[in-house]
């Protein structure tokens, strides 16, 4: 069962190329779906779609198995976001913005209380948010998008601008809502290394189409065919003329040796036929593909 | 009730703004200034030339009203008119405004409503003030009350009219607000348009201004014979909310 999906989405800002393109989402209840991409690739079009503050042009939209359009108001009701940079009134305290969306979710009072409480600001809730650091801030626009209890969070870029400390701390955040309140969870990045160790659900984007979704293990084993390995020896030509004699496809990066598509049998294959042979291994270094490589070889 | 939940929410982003105290500063602006102006020339409401039987509160009234109408107010709706927005485009907060549960009629519809009762508690402070210059001086000068009673209904019923004659101010300011994300803009325009209305006053088709009806309520001579100031302010209101709503709600792009 998908909490999102849509069919076939398209959207142009202008009347050139399409920025979103015949993108079919498949979001599954209780994931945490990392919608990944580069920059300008459509991740931020595509969920303010998803979220109405653009108008859908071509394409259908379903979430929580109902159309968008038409339960706009009702499907919002159980829907946490946070679109690009935190949004909240900084001449108020964290507990006054907080009060002014739980006038309009008419949720409990208590509940302010227990979301500080879970991002961890109870202590500074009466502090103005204009003196809030870049971490605080990422924190209480979390807060605000759990605020309602919402069965899905949408969440665009929310590590951006943070330091490794406040990454790691917002990830933690992310899992705990995931795993203890059920919150189905899309979160957008460019790195691939940032939500990797968070997500159980991927898709990449990139110029507005889906070039993969699937599971992270799906997109693991992806990752697998595209990693290369490079190796320095006492005598790199002799030891290419072995490993081309032993099938295994070799070209040369400068004086080094490169063999792409490697996974880790064929590279323990690689290092014994040069032992066998009594080639002197100096270095092997594994090149883990970053999101830039797996798109070229995606596109591929 | 819903919407009044909106309103309340409206309402809470003003919070630590300027908006209440310069609204309630500038509607007792001209009474406090009368009032020290009466108490050094020795002058109350007691005092005052009689014209006939009329009640002594009512030019009193008038004596605040229409400068306040015609030159204090419309600044002053140039100003909040435009400012009601600036908080959502300040704090870039139209996108979260625009993913919680509301629909668009009901958050464009709370927004004018806070607006609306701005306007509101700004004549409820000025009718204060005006109670103010003619309670304080009798009492300091004479030590007795005044000797006419408080006229309430002319004075609900001439807050009334002059806020009409303000309100396609508020309404214009409100629709450049929304359209526009830089602050400057609005104001430019309403400052322009209302000193050009200003300025051209004795022309003859100045009327289609929608500013000049608050500037007809302080020069009430100059009013055209053939227009009704009130019917063009209501029908000038009306119209710039419908269209304001309509280039609301049909936006593509909501923050």
């Amino acid at each position: 069962m998908n909490c999102i999906e849509t069919s076939n989405l398209t959207y142009h800002f202008t009347k050139g190329e399409p920025v979103v393109n015949t993108l079919n989402l498949q979001v599954p209840y209780g994931s945490i779906y990392g919608f990944l991409g580069q920059n300008g690739a459509g991740k931020t079009t595509t969920l303010r779609l998803l979220l109405g503050l653009l108008k859908k042009q071509e394409g259908s939209i379903s979430v929580f198995n109902a159309p968008f359009e038409k339960n706009r108001v009702a499907t919002l009701a159980q829907i946490g976001s946070l679109i690009e940079s935190p949004s909240f009134y900084a001449h108020l305290s964290a507990t006054d913005n907080l009060r002014i969306l739980q006038k309009v979710y008419q949720c409990p009072k208590e509940r302010i209380t227990e979301v500080l409480e879970i991002v961890g600001l109870q202590n500074v809730k009466n502090k103005k948010v204009n003196q809030f650091s870049l971490g605080m801030k990422q924190r209480l626009s979390i807060a605000i998008a759990i605020l309602h209890n919402p069965k899905l969070l949408i969440l665009d870029e929310p590590t951006n601008g943070l330091d490794p400390n406040g990454i790691i701390e917002i990830r933690e955040l992310i899992r705990r809502i995931n795993t203890e309140f059920g919150i189905t969870v899309v979160i957008s990045s460019h790195l691939l290394a940032e939500v990797e160790k968070l997500v159980t659900h991927v898709g990449i984007i990139n110029k507005g189409s889906l070039l993969f979704q699937g599971t992270l293990k799906e997109l693991n084993d992806k990752q697998a065919h595209t990693t290369s390995i490079t190796i320095i020896t006492d005598n790199n030509s002799k030891a290419a003329d072995i490993l081309m004699a032993a099938n295994i496809q070799v070209s040369f990066k400068g004086d080094v040796i490169s063999i792409a598509k490697v996974d880790n049998p064929t590279t323990a294959a690689v290092i014994k036929q040069l032992v066998d042979n009594k080639i002197s291994i100096y270095e092997v270094a594994t090149t883990k593909n970053d999101l830039e490589s797996i798109f070229m070889h995606l596109t591929q | 009730m819903k919407f009044i939940y909106s309103v309340q929410s409206e309402l809470l982003k003003l919070k630590r703004s300027a908006v209440l105290w310069v609204s309630i500063i500038g509607s007792l602006f001209l009474p406090i200034v009368f009032t020290i102006r009466y108490l050094s020339i020795n002058v109350h409401l007691n005092k005052l030339e009689k014209i006939g039987d009329i009640n002594s509160w009512m030019p009193l009234f008038m004596q605040i009203a229409r400068p306040f109408t015609g030159f204090l107010l419309p600044i002053g709706f140039i100003l909040i008119g435009s400012l009601i927005t600036q908080v959502e485009y300040k704090n870039n907060n139209w996108k979260q405004v625009h993913t919680t549960p509301q629909s668009f009629t009901r958050i464009f519809f709370a927004k004018y409503t806070v607006l609306l009762l701005i306007a509101i508690l700004i004549f409820t402070v000025l009718n204060i003030g005006v109670l103010l210059l003619g309670f304080i001086p009798c009492l300091v000068l004479t030590g007795e009350l005044p000797n006419d009673m408080v006229p309430f209904s002319f004075l609900i019923t001439e807050s009334g009219k002059a806020l009409l004659t303000c309100l396609p101010i508020l309404s214009f300011q409100y629709l450049l607000g929304l359209q526009f994300k830089k602050f400057l803009i609005p104001m430019g325009v309403g400052f322009t348009v209302f000193i050009g209305t200003m300025m051209a006053l004795r022309t003859k088709y100045v009327y289609f201004s929608p500013y000049s009806f608050a500037i007809y309520y302080l020069e009430g001579d100059l009013i055209p014979k053939h227009i009704n100031i009130y019917i063009m302010s209501a029908l000038y209101f009306i119209g710039f909310t419908a269209l304001n709503y309509l280039l609301y709600v049909t936006k593509k792009q909501k923050g």
